[in-house]
């Protein structure tokens, strides 16, 4: 994983985030004044955007926008500012897979992304969230790290589990996005080789912030 | 069009005063262009471009689809430039509308693509059926002047980086030989347009159609973005290193007599002939670093170029 | 204590004082859970009111709170109040006209569109519209509050505001204060306003701050003395 937040200098936070081969790019501006059709009465609204790397968004980034969406907003503390609007803005700069085919390693990619930009433009989160890529191959094993997408394509089951972060330690489970064939093992399989993934990252993470801040 | 970035009257007066006295605030001098940096990214036609602490990310994507029907000889190019929230809040999202939104893509368009930098003759695959289609993807992402300028040095980065995977054609067939099996061929590039914005102050409130001696308008390169808010005249003038104008484009403003448009010209050569030069030179880079076997295969003699 | 927390971390906290919250801290109305909602150094302090806990850290965004001292853009007026704007697309705040050293119905402030103020938050209701005012409401004097005349806006980020302000030990301005006079106002919303007698004075003023931002104490001295030096040199040339 690779992280640099405060990247953009006109939004109040960003992140660059890689992961293997997959890049993107996230900022958000908040809070600021919404536009009235925004506007909730007694909470911080999201608006989120996704442009993929190439061509124009279609309805594949609007799911993509809408799961985002489903993690972000449990985790803002946006009772704190009734009326505001917080803005994302997601750029996606390299997918790393078959784009007609997958969208799991940039969800993940993008969900992290997300959280790394908030935690620097400053907007308030009750926890952190974090999300992997898990892929179970035609042979049953599974694959936790290093996807490319080669392992893609030769899947039987892809999953996105993404947990809260609660203390430093993986609690909830927020969003977990499966395709492919699975039964009930595989599922607890997955799980559990995702929350070591998901310690592994949020581990960095606190790496990176804290050298951020010792600066 | 989304709310402004508000600038006030002691900070307006303040940087028009430093200009009059021969100052910028980022101590650039007026004639100066900032360092472009050019970054190649791990596929092909993958650049992003920085200048200060402008970005503009540009990529390539390619397709084969059916050319136009009065248009069988040629393929298909386009350059998509939509600005997004990234920039900074002033941009709408999924509004494009804006006069300088419009403006941008209008002077890339002319700059790059209504010049014939890209031969898109040579896109053609079977004269009416197939062809290629290429697609520039500009994405601004962070926002201090100069879109102009950086995303067209962005888009002809990335053509000049691009390779179209190979193809063979039989009969009707149409083998596309993936990267692996055979090496990609580059575009046809014909020429390198590079765009150069000048900005004009009129800090005395003096306006005068034949300039005169009085005449005491501040003329800058590359503006940052609250020169930009400031001014009130722009230029772009677009050129290649042949010496040939692409374009001239003033949307109104302050009004300019045809010296000063000829001074301007010249100053922008000199920066077009920089700019080429470090392109091409940083590209040369980039593929020998893609390509470890041209060293050894090729087989151009040790001499000097100029 | 410099202990780093990140949103969602525990807390430990002494049930039987009462604990007062100050920035980057939340107490959750659903669960009352007392967390910290951003990512930086926790501070906790113990007075006889009880333990105050905040968390020290660095954004852009500024949010109205009471007390603070700001720098704001006048960007309408209407029948009895201004429109300030503290940060570029924040929701702007309010400045009554009554709210200025000898206001009367009579007597309105000549402020226009555009001008700098120097003023204090008197009230931020999340729900409301935030005011600020220009005046020291125990003594009715200006108290330094008012328009700003002339020069130059730096914009920093809020950390680096606060320290200016705040840290007495912070040796940016005794360092500036070396090669020029100037006026100076701070306002916690990022926004720095600098005035001195000479153009190139205030141009290598607004380049040190700037370039400051981020780096060590130590470093400050040189850059300024690269900046003044550039600046004399240009009129030189």
């Amino acid at each position: 994983m690779n992280v640099q937040t405060g990247y953009l200098q006109n939004v109040d936070g960003s992140c660059l985030y890689s992961l293997n081969s997959t890049k993107v790019i996230s900022s958000v501006t908040g809070p600021i004044e919404p536009k009235p059709r925004q506007e909730l009465p007694t909470q911080l609204a999201i608006e989120i955007n996704l442009r993929p790397a190439t061509g124009v968004p279609t309805t594949r980034e609007i799911t993509l926008q809408d799961k985002i969406r489903t993690v972000i907003t449990p985790i803002l503390a946006s009772y704190k500012f009734p009326r505001q609007l917080c803005q994302i803005t997601l750029q996606l700069l390299q997918s790393g897979e078959t784009e007609s085919l997958f969208n799991q390693l940039e969800l993940a990619a993008c969900i992290n992304s997300t959280v790394f930009a908030l935690v620097d433009s400053g907007v308030p989160l009750k926890n952190l969230a974090i999300a992997t890529t898990i892929v179970i191959d035609s042979n049953n094993n599974i694959i936790h790290e290093n996807i490319t997408d080669d392992i893609l394509k030769n899947n039987k089951s892809v999953h996105v589990i993404v947990y809260q972060i609660e203390n430093n330690k993986p609690s909830n489970l927020l969003l977990m996005d499966s395709h492919g064939d699975f039964d009930e093992q595989d599922v607890l399989k997955v799980l559990e080789a995702s929350e070591s993934n998901v310690r592994q990252l949020n581990k960095s993470f606190r790496e990176y912030i804290q050298s951020k801040l010792s600066n | 069009m989304a709310k402004d970035i508000e600038i006030s009257t002691s900070e307006s007066k303040f940087i028009l005063e430093a200009l009059k006295q021969n100052y910028r605030l980022d101590n650039r001098t007026f004639d100066q262009f900032r360092d472009v940096k050019i970054q190649f990214g791990e596929e092909l036609g993958d650049v992003l471009i920085e200048m200060g602490k402008t970005k503009v990310h540009c990529k390539i994507s390619s397709s084969i689809t059916e050319p136009y029907e009065d248009r069988p000889f040629e393929g298909l190019f386009f350059i998509s430039t939509e600005s997004s929230a990234m920039a900074g809040p002033q941009f709408e999202n999924g509004n494009n509308t804006g006069e300088d939104e419009v403006l941008i893509s209008r002077i890339i368009e002319k700059a790059v693509r209504r010049s014939g930098a890209l031969d898109i003759e040579g896109l053609c695959i079977v004269a009416g059926r197939k062809c290629w289609a290429i697609r520039a993807n500009v994405h601004f992402l962070d926002c201090d002047g100069g879109f102009v300028d950086a995303s067209c040095i962005a888009v002809m980065c990335a053509l000049l980086h691009y390779k179209k995977p190979d193809i063979t054609v039989r009969g009707e067939k149409i083998i596309v030989h993936p990267v692996e099996e055979r090496e990609p061929v580059p575009l046809g590039i014909l020429h390198i347009p590079i765009c150069v914005t000048f900005s004009f102050f009129n800090p005395m409130d003096m306006e005068e159609n034949v300039k005169g001696e009085s005449n005491s308008e501040i003329v800058i390169i590359d503006a940052s973005l609250k020169e930009e808010l400031l001014r009130e005249g722009v230029l772009t003038v677009t050129l290649n290193k042949n010496r040939e104008v692409v374009q001239v484009s003033k949307a109104g403003g302050l009004p300019m007599d045809a010296l000063t448009l000829m001074e301007c010209c010249h100053k922008a050569y000199s920066i077009t002939e920089t700019i080429t030069n470090q392109i091409l030179k940083e590209i040369k880079i980039d593929n020998e670093k893609r390509d470890k076997y041209s060293a050894i295969l090729s087989s151009e003699n040790a001499r000097e170029t100029s | 204590m410099s202990t780093l927390v990140i949103p969602g971390d525990e807390i430990t906290i002494n049930p039987d004082v009462p604990v007062i919250l100050g920035p980057g801290m939340y107490n959750d109305p659903v669960t009352r859970d007392i967390l910290p909602v951003n990512a930086g150094i926790l501070n906790t302090s113990n007075s006889k009111k009880g333990q105050t806990i905040y968390v020290e850290y660095d954004s852009k965004r500024y949010t109205p709170a009471v007390g603070d001292l700001v720098v704001g853009i006048i960007t309408g007026s209407f029948a009895d109040s201004y429109r300030v704007s503290l940060a570029n697309f924040s929701t702007p705040v309010s400045l009554s006209y009554m709210a200025f050293p000898n206001a009367s119905k009579k007597n309105r402030p000549t402020l226009v569109i555009g001008d700098l103020v120097y003023a204090r938050v008197c009230t931020a209701e999340k729900e409301l519209e935030a005011e600020v005012e220009c005046v020291d409401s125990t003594n009715g004097s200006d108290a330094g509050f008012g328009l700003l005349d002339g020069g130059m806006i730096i914009e920093v980020t809020l950390g680096f505001a606060r320290s200016l302000l705040f840290n007495n030990e912070f040796p940016l301005l005794r360092d500036l204060a070396q090669h020029c006079k100037f006026e100076i106002a701070i306002g916690v919303n990022g926004k720095i306003w600098i005035k001195t007698d000479e153009v190139k004075d205030t141009i290598a003023c607004y380049r040190s701050i700037s370039d400051c931002q981020g780096k060590s104490y130590d470093q400050f001295r040189d850059i300024i003395k690269k900046h003044f030096q550039e600046v004399t040199t240009t009129v030189e040339e």
